[in-house]
């Protein structure tokens, strides 16, 4: 965008959050009057559309999360912290991938401030012709909340090995919780 | 946007990109000082969350058949150019048909990076026998764009059992891209 002059004020091409505005105030009392707005004020005077994508937050780690077995019970393998910015839907996307010893297999859980909110299958490590550090995918676990404006959500996905063996172990890795907040 | 009078002064309800607004900048540690930018600059300040591009490639028909050993066999592609950067979320899936008790596993990969797979799905079982059908699971990635980059998005497909061989079909990759 072009900088320009227009008589003895100057003008930019990029606008500042703590820029003001002269706007007329005619809200008390029928007397106009002049004040300043910031420009984040300003902005939320603007009309959104009525449904939109407010916010995205990817949270993956593709290392692996280190051995678990069955002694371990529930672990959390993954978390993201995500506040509301305006009140919506949160959808939760969250899943792993593991690699095994023997047979081992795992299922996966989806927590939301401390709550358990969705189970996956257990899935079975089929290692007939794989054998051991086969790498495995797990179920996809979807979940959708109402959300408040400014509140803070704690969103944790965990595993748990549930074979029969205490000997057999799994390795969660690429572990990721996607959350995106829907406004309407 | 209610149109009125000011001091005699009209408000415009539609605005154009070149109106100037007056600003007091005070950016700077000095006295403020005014200022002009144009509707365009004070318009990008606005978040205007959009889904910019939506790419949905689907084969309802078989791919070949592979088997075991078989390198993975791409069984769907698609590229996508991100309009403006954002947020790719890319859903893929695919169904097969197998011979004898085979089993299958697919997989994503965007720029011939594997990046996710689906658990071994097992192959039918003796009452079901050949020519049975099966579905698959959903895979889903989220990824980080750069604006006018181009993205090779592949679902490809694995046998895993010894003997038998398989099929897919219904094969479905889903791209969107958020900005918000």
């Amino acid at each position: 965008m072009a900088d320009k002059q227009t008589n003895e004020l100057v003008t930019i091409p990029i606008l500042s959050t703590n820029d003001l505005f002269n706007i007329f105030d005619i809200t008390e009392g029928g007397s106009e009057k002049i004040k300043k707005v910031d420009a984040i004020d300003l902005i939320s005077y603007f009309q959104l559309p009525a449904n939109y994508i407010r916010k995205v937050t990817i949270q993956e780690t593709v290392s692996s999360y280190g051995v678990i077995s069955r002694l371990d019970g529930k672990v959390v393998i993954q978390t993201s912290v995500v506040t509301s910015q305006e009140g919506g839907i949160f959808r939760i996307d969250a899943g792993s991938e593991f690699e095994v010893t023997g047979t081992a297999e795992m299922q996966l859980f989806l927590n939301i401030n401390a709550a358990q909110v969705r189970m996956g299958d257990v899935v079975l490590a089929d290692n007939q012709s794989y054998g051991n550090s086969t790498p495995y995918g797990a179920d996809m676990l979807l979940y959708m909340i109402n959300t408040t404006p400014s509140t803070i959500y704690t969103i944790q996905l965990l595993a748990e090995v549930t074979n029969a063996s205490i000997g057999w172990t799994a390795n969660p890795f690429r572990r990721f919780i996607y959350t995106t907040e829907y406004v309407y | 946007m209610a149109h009125k009078e000011v001091d005699g002064l009209s408000t415009i309800p539609a605005l154009s990109g070149g109106d100037l607004f007056p600003v007091y900048d005070v950016s700077e540690a000095v006295p403020e000082r005014l200022k002009k930018i144009t509707a365009d600059s004070l318009i990008s300040y606005v978040p205007i969350p959009t889904i910019t591009i939506c790419s949905y490639q689907q084969t309802l028909g078989y791919s070949a058949s592979f088997i075991q050993f078989d390198p993975p066999l791409v069984i769907e592609s698609d590229t996508v150019v991100s309009q403006s950067g954002g947020v790719f979320r890319i859903f893929a899936f695919s169904e097969f048909e197998g011979v004898g008790s085979g089993e299958v596993r697919f997989q994503l990969a965007v720029d011939s990076v594997d990046v996710r797979w689906t658990n071994v799905q097992p192959y039918g079982n003796a009452s079901q026998g050949n020519a049975s059908l099966f579905g698959e699971g959903t895979m889903i990635y989220m990824m980080n764009t750069i604006q006018g980059v181009s993205y090779d998005i592949e679902l490809t497909a694995t046998f895993t059992d010894i003997t038998w061989s398989a099929q897919a079909f219904n094969r479905n990759l889903f791209t969107c891209e958020y900005v918000y």
